[in-house]
Formats: structure tokens, C-alpha cells, sequence
């Protein structure tokens, strides 16, 4: 496969000699290779005939098709599309081809799929004793519930992280945006790294990892476990905690809502009763954190009227001068139009043409004179079939059109 | 060997992304020294503390430090003194990485910026982590979890349907950049593998936490819908949502997306009349009418404990989960049988903090070996850092003792001695929901434990 270079050619991007295959239907492998491919990796795509099944996942943009999933645009962008039907002998011949060129496979599916397709970890590495087999998998490999169903909210449910946000008054809540897969995602990302460096460090090794989604939220609500096993307390769901005034509540202001964290840093109250002036704030009775909480509901008369004199966007701005934490609640809106984004390059075009394209979000992660690696498209199902086949497996051309018109590629 | 064995990290860090990030690679083997303060240890005065009372070395107490600490080595330094300050010009030239989350600038301020490093150490890879990163308009505003959270679109899509946006635990954007920046650590290794350069790596929690809502993104630039605040529910799928069992405030979290779940559901349910109604056969129509769907559930929910509804639902192939609090993790059957959850020995100096559970990685390799958490007691590596990794003589390591250069006591502790407001008071305020009175049952749980 042709390598990707940057223009000036004066540095390569951390992984343009790694090559991983993706099979994955799922939004945490996708989104785990996806991550790699930010940082030069070839990903190839592998799909089955039909796509995979994020290309149906909603919502779409623009008009529903195989193309359109934001889903799809977002998780499998910049990675090369193969088209493959693993149900044929033919199909197997060309991922095993394909498999002894790469470093690593990543997978998703269940057992059962596992075996129709010839993807049993078992026999990919008796084949291919080099490969790194990452599986991520809603509960894991093994287990009582192993083959049991799941969603992101199912998981966000069992991995702890529900049960401590919401309204203590109403049902627990979940957080937008698949987040429990996406976590998943960046530890595929971290134990697809951890099986590359370790097979650097001497004669290429293969292995398989097992990643639980569950087990990854489970990680991510680090002071559950602690308080009950150091207090035995149950921590409150906590998203309602009206005794908090400025203390990372949501609040209202001119033009929507706001947040101040003025716990974590020092002398806020003298700063905010000066730039509120609001010499209130600065009564004995709120000196400390408890006496905050004791007298929440004086400090909110005090405060909130306060906070409604100003746009989110001034708070913010008073914030950063005075040094005050503050945090406007921004909307999608917001964030495409952030200066702080768009001087820092944050987002890419989808196409050269403004126009007809889309501000594509970065990674939050920057290497100082590497660039990104070029383009952001998701491929089309089966898009750079011919060029993985003949360019990076050395089939001959006629091989190639003979697999496609038999439907395998 | 480990994956990351050999890999030396130095890192100058606070709460919470950075430690959570070092936690990472520790945890894959890498030798994480951290270089703590001598005052003013925010983390390690933190509760909970064992039985909610800090003990006389309180800084060694607290179950956020351990929980962030494991898999690391501890050196007290102070960095305000020359001396400090060359025992960590030393550190960088036997480091490979070194890794900080200060405000920007203030490496520089301490003589520790990335050129000033490169000079000492050439192929030095340096992690620098920020609220915003280290350029841009926004650079030094004031970052925690509370300011990038509501910043990065996450409350706005989180809340009740025709609710304000609600806040979500502080947390999830410091984890997010703690898994992005570990992950950027590996990446630049790899490079610097390949060509014996170093790196300098600039990681925003901000454009983490952004960069995570991505398809959100793309969607509101085409008009698209999917991502609006409406509770737990999906604007294509019911019943979608979280409904009431018996038991004191227990849910479980239901997910009925294809036709055929929603029919096994119906049987689970004993085939109730309401639920055999043609129109609810397909997702648009039970959509149509989620709330009478939603009602009719919650009745029936309402009458079993979560975990038999799991197992009946899971039985016939409907995706369900019980929201776990913290004793249901302890006991779950699956974790178990997984060693999800490790549990962790803390020695002497720890005094009453015995072993406590902390969850594991959750990736198993089956070839590579991971190493065995550790927690440590502030400045409980100075000496083997100093004497075996250094090579200070002994009269360097005792003047810098003497100096208060180096220590394992905070030169704060009677003032920074934690006050501890008492539970009844966390339960009023808000923070707890209850205190179990018989948690130390969980002693006799079966552990899968891990000692040093």
C-alpha cells in the first residue's frame, strides 16, 4: 500500500508503517482504529457485502444511504474501504493474504459470526503467528454473560456510570454520543499500541486481546468502588445538587446556562465579589465549602441574579481575565464557530471545496511539526478494492476483476 | 517483560486526566516516577479516607490518590529549591518520557520547557496537558472538569426531555484525555522507535471532550436530528430507557431496537393485551407511542428486582442491564469470573487502608504479561530513585533530606490535615445517597488480590 507522506517531507507521522485491518460493525473498534488512522496508520475497512453495519446506523446526513451515517463518516474516516465476502473460500484466501501483510486485525463480532467467516482467533493465529487479534466485545470473550445483548445504554447501565447521574428524584441518565463505546474505542486504541510495541521489542509475536466495553465505563467512574469499599457509601446521582452555587451547577444566565467551578482555585469569592459586585459573597457564613453548602439557598440570591446580567459568552470572557473557572454551557452551535477551534486548527475540511464540505473534528492530540494526515473521507463500500488487491496484496489485474465479478470483492 | 518495559516516564502531575493517563501506561509495565509536591497535595487530602477518618499520615490515605497512583513510583520533591530542581534535570536524562499538565507556561517558569529539556535529554518525548491546550486564545483560562464539560457540548445534549441541560459527573472529560493522551505517549514511542527522535505531544481536554461528540457535530452541519436532549431515550427505537424494579431506587436499562426484541419482550412480559397492539409491532409505531409504552413497562418492572428481569430479559435475547451501584459491581458474578476488579494490598504506611478494590485494565492480552498494581506512600521511591537510579552518594541524599528538598512528610501537614464533614452531612448535602452499614461484609468476598 502506498505510504502517506507529508508535503514537506521532513517528518513521518508516528504509524505510517503499520497496517491494521478493521472488521469491525461496531462504533469501539471503529472508532479504536480510527483514532490510529488520526496518527498515519493504513486502516483497511474490510466489510461484508452488505457494509457494515454502521453505514446504518442513524442519524444520516443528508439523505439516508450506505454513505451517510454520521456515524460511518465520523468512525471510518481516512481508512481504506475493501468490500469482501468472507462466506466464500475465495474471500478467506484474500483476507489471509491481506492478514500476512498487516500487523494487526481488529473484530467485534460474535462467536457464532465469528465461525461463519473463519475469523476464530484460534485459527488466525495458527495462520498468521505474527498478528495482533484485538476483540472488543460488549462483556468480553468469557464470562456468564458473554453472549449476552447490549447497547450503549445497557453498558452505561452494568459499568456503574448511570447510577450516578441524573436527578436523584428520577431515573438515572445516560451521557450522548454512544460514550460507552467510544470509551471502548480509545482502550482498543491503547491495547492495539501496547501489542505493536510489544512485538517491536524483539521477534514479531502474535497475541490475542480481550476488551470488555463494560469493563471500560467501570473504569470511568473512579470514586464508586472507593467510597463504599473505604465508607460503605452509595454515592447520589448528582447531576440536580442545587447546594452547589457555583460550584460546577448548571446555572442560568442571560442566554442560556453557565458553569463556575469556584472550588478549585484560590480566592474566587474576593475575585467574583468584586467583578460581580456583590460584596454579599464575601460573608463569613460562605468563608468555607460546607458553609457554602449549609447556606446554599442565601448564596443562590446572592449569586444567580447576579449570573443573568451577563451572556455566556461575557461570563466566560470575565472568567479568563480574572482568572475565574467559568464554563459556558456551549451548544453544537457554539462549537463549530469556537475561536479557540479554529486558531488552533482543530477542524479539517472534508473537501477542498468549502462549500461542499464539513468541518471535521480533530483528536484533541497534536505532534509539534507532524501534520495530519490527509483527508477525512470514509471510503464508499469496497472503494479501494482494486487498489489494496493489486497494489498492496500484488494480485494481477485479471485476478482482480475475476474476484469482483464473482461478487467476492 | 511487559509491553512498555523499559520505557522510564517522569511525570509533574495533578488531578485528574494526567494521573489517569500515567495510570495507563503504568499499567502496561512502563516505570512511572511521579514527582510530587511537598505541599499542598491536593489529591491526597481528598476523600473518602477508611472509615471516613484521615489517620495520622493521612497523605498516604486517601482512596483518589490510590485510585490515580497505582502502578507508580513516588519522589516528594521541592521544585522551588535549585536543588529540586537539578534532582529533575537529572530525572529528564534518564527519562524517555516526561509528562506534565501545569498551566502553560509554567514549566517554562521552572525551567522545564520542552527545548530546555531537549537540551538535557535530545530524544525526550514530553507530554503536555492542558485545559486548552498550549495555544490559542484560550490557553490560560482556568480548565477542571467542571469548566470543559459544559464547555464541550456534553450538557447540552444531556438532561431530561424540555429539562435545562444537566450537569454529568466531573469526571469524563479528565478520563477521556487521560485514555487520549496515553494512547498519543505510545504512538510518539513507536515513532521515536523508528527514528530516535523525540516528540514534544500538546493534548487539549477541551478538544478531547469536543472531538468525542464528533458525529454530533457533523450532524448539526446538515441539518441533521439524533442528538438532542430527550433523557435516555432514542428518537428511533422503544421502549428505550430506564425503568423502575423493586428495590430501593434499582433500574434497569432497556434497549429494544429490532421487531424481534420488542416480541421477546412481550413474552417476558406474559403477553399483557396492551403489548399484542398490531401498531406496536414496528419501531415507528411504538415510537409513536413511547410514553404509553413507557408507562405500561415501568408497571411491570416495578414488580421483580432488577436482577431477575436481567436474567429474563437476557434469557430471551432482549438487551438489558441492571444499573449497578457499587456493592452490585462487588458481587457481579461476571466481573468476578473476569477479575474485573482488582484488589490491592496497601503496606504499613497506609495504615488502616488494607485492601480495597480498584477496577482493572479492561484488556487481557494472552501472551504479554502485565505487572502487578502498587500504590505508593509519598516518597516512598526518594531513596531508590536518588541512590540506585541517580547514583547520589550518600552525603547528596541526606543533605537533600536535610534541606527539605526531599521528604516523606508534607512540610503542610498540620495545616493541610483534612476536615471531614460527617456522612450524615454528605448524605444531607447531597454528595451520598446512603451509608451501608454493613459493607465490611465485602471483606469476605472472594478477592482476586494482588499483593507487593
Amino acid at each position: 500500500m502506498a505510504r502517506r507522506k507529508e508535503p514537506n517531507g521532513r517528518n513521518m507521522w508516528p504509524l505510517e508503517d503499520v497496517t491494521i485491518v478493521d472488521m469491525c460493525d461496531g462504533v469501539a473498534g471503529s472508532f479504536g482504529t480510527r483514532l490510529l488512522a488520526d496518527y498515519g496508520a493504513n486502516i483497511i475497512k474490510a466489510e461484508p457485502p452488505e457494509g457494515s453495519a454502521l453505514r446504518r446506523m442513524p442519524p444520516f446526513l443528508n439523505e439516508p444511504g450506505p454513505d451517510s451515517s454520521a456515524w460511518h463518516v465520523f468512525l471510518n474516516a481516512g481508512k481504506k474501504g475493501m468490500r469482501l465476502d468472507l462466506l466464500t473460500h475465495e474471500g478467506r484466501e484474500l483476507l489471509d493474504r491481506l492478514l500476512a501483510r498487516s500487523e494487526a486485525l481488529v473484530i467485534d463480532d460474535s462467536s457464532e459470526a465469528r465461525l461463519s467467516r473463519g475469523l476464530q482467533p484460534s485459527r488466525l493465529l495458527q495462520r498468521h503467528p505474527h498478528l495482533l487479534v484485538v476483540s472488543v466485545r460488549p462483556y468480553g470473550e468469557h464470562g456468564p454473560y458473554a453472549n449476552y445483548k447490549a447497547d450503549n445504554l445497557t453498558l452505561q447501565a452494568m459499568g456503574g456510570m448511570m447510577g450516578v447521574n441524573g436527578d436523584p428524584q428520577k431515573e438515572p441518565l445516560s451521557a450522548p454520543g454512544e460514550q460507552a463505546s467510544m470509551m471502548a474505542g480509545r482502550n482498543v486504541s491503547i491495547a492495539l499500541m501496547a501489542g505493536l510495541l510489544d512485538q517491536g521489542l524483539g521477534e514479531p509475536r502474535g497475541q490475542f486481546v480481550d476488551l470488555s466495553e463494560m469493563e471500560c465505563v467501570l473504569c470511568e467512574t473512579p470514586f464508586l468502588l472507593g467510597w463504599y469499599a473505604y465508607v460503605g457509601a452509595i454515592l447520589a446521582r448528582c447531576s440536580n445538587y442545587p447546594r452547589l452555587v457555583l460550584d460546577g451547577d448548571v446555572r442560568p444566565c442571560k442566554d442560556g446556562h453557565v458553569c463556575l467551578a469556584m472550588n478549585s482555585v484560590t480566592k474566587p469569592w474576593e475575585i467574583a465579589a468584586t467583578v460581580f459586585d456583590e460584596p454579599g459573597l464575601l460573608d463569613e457564613k460562605f468563608r468555607d465549602h460546607f458553609g457554602r453548602l449549609e447556606n446554599w439557598q442565601e448564596l443562590d440570591r446572592l449569586a444567580t441574579p447576579r449570573l443573568k446580567a451577563y451572556t455566556k459568552q461575557e461570563l466566560f470572557r470575565i472568567g479568563l481575565q480574572e482568572g475565574l473557572p467559568v464554563g459556558p454551557v456551549q451548544t453544537v452551535d457554539d462549537l463549530l464557530a469556537c475561536p479557540q477551534l479554529h486558531d488552533r486548527g482543530f477542524f479539517h475540511r472534508t473537501a477542498d471545496n468549502e462549500a461542499a464540505s464539513l468541518l471535521f473534528p480533530g483528536t484533541g492530540i497534536r505532534f509539534d511539526g507532524v501534520g495530519f494526515p490527509k483527508g477525512c473521507h470514509a471510503p464508499s463500500l469496497g472503494q479501494h478494492n482494486r487498489e489494496i488487491a493489486v497494489k498492496f496484496l500484488g494480485l494481477p489485474e485479471q485476478r482482480v476483476e475475476s474476484l469482483t465479478a464473482k461478487g467476492i470483492l | 517483560m511487559f509491553p512498555l518495559s523499559g520505557v522510564r516516564i517522569l511525570t509533574i502531575e495533578h488531578i485528574i486526566s494526567l494521573p489517569w493517563a500515567t495510570l495507563q501506561l503504568g499499567a502496561l509495565g512502563a516505570e512511572v516516577i511521579c514527582v510530587e509536591r511537598l505541599s499542598g497535595l491536593r489529591y491526597r487530602r481528598a476523600r473518602p479516607f477508611p472509615e471516613h477518618q484521615p489517620g495520622k499520615t493521612w497523605w498516604n490515605q486517601s482512596a483518589r490518590h490510590s485510585y490515580f497512583a497505582r502502578y507508580k513510583q513516588s519522589i516528594a520533591v521541592d521544585l522551588a529549591m535549585e536543588s529540586g530542581r537539578q534532582l529533575f534535570r537529572d530525572l529528564v536524562a534518564v527519562s524517555d518520557v516526561v509528562c506534565e499538565n501545569n498551566r502553560p507556561t509554567a514549566m517554562e517558569r521552572l525551567g522545564f520547557g520542552y527545548d530546555q529539556l531537549r537540551t538535557i535529554n535530545p530524544a525526550v518525548i514530553m507530554l503536555r496537558l492542558s485545559g486548552f491546550g498550549q495555544s490559542g486564545p484560550w490557553r490560560d483560562a482556568v480548565a477542571t472538569g467542571y469548566v470543559i464539560q459544559p464547555m464541550s457540548g456534553f450538557y447540552s445534549m444531556t438532561g431530561y426531555p424540555h429539562s435545562e441541560p444537566m450537569r454529568y459527573e466531573e469526571t469524563l472529560p479528565d478520563m477521556l484525555t487521560g485514555w487520549n493522551a496515553a494512547l498519543a505517549v505510545m504512538t510518539a514511542l513507536w515513532r521515536r522507535r523508528k527514528t530516535g527522535r523525540g516528540l514534544l505531544i500538546d493534548a487539549s481536554m477541551y478538544e478531547t471532550a469536543v472531538g468525542g461528540l464528533g458525529p454530533a457535530l457533523l450532524a448539526k452541519q446538515t441539518g441533521a436530528k439524533g442528538f438532542e436532549r430527550m433523557g435516555n431515550s432514542s428518537p428511533e427505537y422503544a421502549p428505550y430507557g430506564c425503568y423502575p424494579c423493586q428495590g430501593e431506587d434499582d433500574w434497569i436499562a432497556l434497549a429494544v431496537k429490532t421487531d424481534e426484541e420488542w416480541l421477546r419482550l412481550v413474552e417476558a412480559m406474559g403477553l399483557p393485551l396492551w403489548a399484542q397492539d398490531e401498531s406496536l409491532a414496528t419501531a415507528s409505531g411504538r415510537v409513536a407511542k413511547r410514553e404509553l409504552i413507557d408507562d405500561k413497562l415501568a408497571s411491570w418492572t416495578r414488580e421483580f428486582p432488577k436482577e431477575v428481569i436481567f436474567e429474563r430479559l437476557q434469557a430471551l435475547g432482549v438487551p438489558a442491564g441492571p444499573v449497578m451501584k457499587a456493592p452490585d459491581i462487588l458481587k457481579d458474578p461476571h466481573l468476578k469470573a473476569r477479575k474485573a476488579v482488582q484488589w490491592v494490598d496497601h503496606p504499613p504506611e497506609f495504615e488502616r487502608v488494607g485492601t480495597k478494590p480498584f477496577p482493572a485494565s479492561p484488556y487481557r492480552f494472552s501472551r504479554s504479561r502485565t505487572p502487578q498494581p502498587s500504590v505508593p506512600a509519598l516518597g516512598e521511591h526518594n531513596d531508590r530513585v536518588t541512590r540506585e537510579l541517580l547514583g547520589y552518594p550518600e552525603g547528596k541524599v541526606r543533605q537533600l533530606e536535610e534541606a527539605h528538598v526531599i521528604g516523606k512528610v508534607p512540610t503542610d501537614e498540620m495545616l493541610a490535615r483534612p476536615i471531614l464533614p460527617p456522612l450524615e452531612k454528605l448524605i444531607e448535602w447531597g454528595e451520598l445517597a446512603r451509608v451501608d452499614p454493613n459493607y465490611r461484609a465485602l471483606e469476605a468476598i472472594p478477592k482476586s488480590k494482588t499483593k507487593f
